[in-house]
């Protein structure tokens, strides 16, 4: 490469960040000044979600592995954060079993929102231990398995979580605004591509392209996915205590299948493999999802009256995520960070392709179904 | 001593029914890879059908039950999950997550999302008296049903041509297309075979609560995911094994966990799933499929 390229090639490494940034910004701000006041609550709503997507992603795009427990830690993080904003002349009415150190505390949204992704993170780390030995399939599984413990611990555990009637009585004055998720937003994508590009980040998602070779290479894999996970397990935890200040009151419920599945659609649509893909799928299925609801909350196109059909958004949604799966199984990005903004050439598309290439057998022949999982393969 | 007795027959009605539902799910995973997340829904629109049809008869009602469970198998088999054949065990688990979402907001658009009660039989709902233990006939008839079925597959994937065909795709797709088996076929008929004991599941099951919503079939399919699990992925008999040792170990944990505790009994049973995903990760009956070849 001739020196005049160095620096260039330097700025298109990062490129991705400085674009990502601004795509989000500009679209939070253009739907949030275009917008009616119902929309402005739509784009906090799209700004959490997009925090726990990002969160998602740190884990399972650059490991490979799929996780449908991470709802879990962003159900930690929101316990953690509420039962600290709440002042504690309210949480001696409302809660009157909550052990001392809690019942005394009392933090400002900032601290309380961190706090939270520290002991999403802390728990995250102590679920590693066991979960982390393990690989494909029989990884899912097991943080499926985790999701439904936490859930459930989350609903019987009455003294902190007060059971399934849930917490309530967080203050109207913490909910979170435009402002303030937009912020959290751009950190948590900030926070993403930092880690991604440093050597650990690097060599996990080597471990995800080819397991075997990146062990040959020297890389532990096990390392490098528990530091993932807890880091991932931290954004969940930022994104749910955003979340549960939003909502101002809920119960086990509000994170567990749903929130797994929307939060998991958005990824998947988006592509799994770039943070491009994690941004781009929960902008898109924010908009679509609201679109929907508008539908189905009843509307009228012109002449044409639209009668309200409660369940028509998740029904669209899930045939979208359906469609995106089966002709576009790596998303809408296809697995790659936003490109380089060049006028189009021919073989311009073909030489990008390759970065998002990947190494499984049943990607290059898809016609050939594979009997089982590895259930077994060498750790 | 009669109670200890009445907790044996609790444990193998609960086991046969999650071997009920397990086995739907391990033959799928045999055959595909696939843990088929939407099996609950085909249990669910088997029990809105009992909803909808009314009171023609028990025979007809269960006819159509089946019937309706196993076009939907088919239906999500030919739509959702055969362009996907192939695709990693991840990206089928998220398919069947989606189809299940799909499935179940369809229910809520189409019927709503309250529950509705049904009276599917007083016979059943009765008891047979035996000393001072009562069994209630449902209990009885759960277990026949499930030990007919349980005879009726093994013969079928013993004798019958097709069932020779499945098994050797449970054991290795690739070299069994190769030897000129018809892989839709098969496929087909499995989930086909998966949808008539789905069927089968939300007549019995539908019995027992007497209520039929759009969210019934999430737990039985989550309980059933555990029995696989337990019993070994992929494998039949690990799957039937699965259902009755857990459910053994649920009604031990109903009926011996202190009250503060009885709360987080969901908690000790994936608890016990992630011990044994790491402790023996092929379950207690090791498929031959999930044997890693090098």
């Amino acid at each position: 490469m001739r020196a005049g390229h160095l620096a260039g090639s330097a700025l298109r490494s990062v490129w991705p960040l400085p674009a990502l940034l601004l795509l989000v910004y500009a679209a939070a701000e253009i739907a949030f000044t275009t917008g009616s006041s119902v929309t402005r609550g739509v784009v906090v709503v799209a700004l959490i979600n997009l925090v726990l997507v990002v969160g998602l992603y740190v884990f399972v795009g650059n490991s490979g592995v799929f996780s449908f427990g991470s709802i879990g830690f962003a159900s930690i993080g929101a316990y953690t954060a509420a039962l600290l904003v709440i002042p504690p002349e309210q949480k001696a009415i409302l809660q009157p079993l909550l052990p001392k150190f809690i019942a005394h505390a009392h933090f400002g949204s900032i601290a309380a929102t961190l706090l939270g992704g520290v002991v999403a993170a802390a728990v995250a780390a102590v679920f590693s231990i066991p979960l982390m030995r393990l690989n494909g399939i029989a990884a899912g599984l097991a943080t499926f398995a985790m999701l439904v413990i936490i859930r459930t611990v989350a609903n019987s555990w009455e003294q902190v979580t007060n059971g399934a009637a849930g917490i309530s009585g967080i203050p109207p004055e913490v909910t979170p605004t435009k402002d303030t998720t937009l912020v959290w937003a751009l950190i948590a994508i900030v926070g993403a591509f930092a880690f991604q590009s440093t050597g650990l980040g690097l060599r996990l998602r080597g471990s995800r392209e080819d397991d075997v070779a990146a062990r040959s290479l020297g890389v532990t894999v096990r390392f490098e996915r528990r530091v993932g996970w807890i880091a991932h397990g931290f954004l969940m935890g930022i994104g749910g205590a955003l979340y549960g200040q939003y909502l101002g009151s809920f119960n086990a419920s509000a994170f567990y299948l749903t929130l797994t599945f929307t939060t998991l659609a958005m990824l998947v649509v988006g592509g799994i493999k770039s943070l491009s893909g994690a941004v781009v799928g929960s902008l898109a299925i924010s908009f679509v999802a609201e679109f929907l609801h508008r539908i189905e909350q009843g509307a009228d196109v012109g002449p044409l009256h639209i009668p309200a059909r409660p369940g028509l958004r998740e029904v669209g949604l899930a045939i979208i995520m359906l469609t995106i799966l089966v002709l576009r199984p790596r998303g809408l990005t296809n697995g790659r960070e936003l490109p380089w903004p060049r006028l189009p050439r021919g073989r311009s598309s073909l030489r990008g392709s390759a970065t998002g290439r990947g190494g499984d057998a049943s990607e290059r022949y898809p016609d050939v179904p594979r009997a089982g999982p590895e259930l077994n393969s060498p750790q | 001593m009669a109670l200890l007795l009445q907790h044996v027959i609790d444990a193998i009605t609960y086991g046969s029914q999650y071997a009920l539902y397990a086995l739907g799910i391990a033959l799928i995973f045999g055959i595909m890879g696939l843990i088929n997340f939407a099996h609950g829904e085909l249990i669910m629109v088997g029990a809105f059908t009992i909803v909808l049809i009314g009171h023609p008869g028990w025979p007809l009602v269960i006819l159509a039950t089946v019937g309706i469970s196993v076009v939907f198998a088919l239906a999500m088999q030919r739509v959702a999950f055969r362009p996907l054949r192939g695709a990693q065990p991840p990206t089928l688990l998220i398919a069947s997550f989606a189809v299940s979402y799909l499935l179940q907001n369809l229910a809520i658009l189409i019927e709503g999302s309250a529950p509705r009660g049904t009276n599917v039989s007083t016979w059943l709902a009765a008891s047979f008296e035996v000393g001072s233990v009562s069994i209630p006939r449902l209990d009885v008839v759960t277990v026949a049903v499930t030990a007919v079925l349980l005879v009726a597959l093994g013969l079928f994937l013993q004798r019958t041509r097709m069932g020779v065909q499945m098994r050797a795709a449970a054991e290795d797709f690739r070299i069994v297309r190769i030897l000129g088996v018809r892989a839709n076929t098969v496929i087909a008929t499995a989930f086909a075979i998966s949808g008539l004991l789905a069927g089968i599941g939300a007549y019995l099951l539908v019995a027992q609560t007497g209520e039929v919503s759009y969210d019934m079939g999430s737990n039985p399919v989550l309980y059933a995911f555990v029995a696989t699990v337990l019993g070994g992925m992929g494998s039949l008999r690990g799957a039937v094994l699965g259902g009755y040792v857990f459910g053994a170990i649920f009604e031990t944990l109903q009926a011996e966990l202190p009250s503060s505790l009885a709360g987080y009994r969901d908690a000790f049973a994936f608890g016990a799933v992630i011990v044994m995903l790491l402790a023996r990760p092929q379950g207690l009956i090791v498929a031959r499929s999930v044997v890693t070849r090098v």
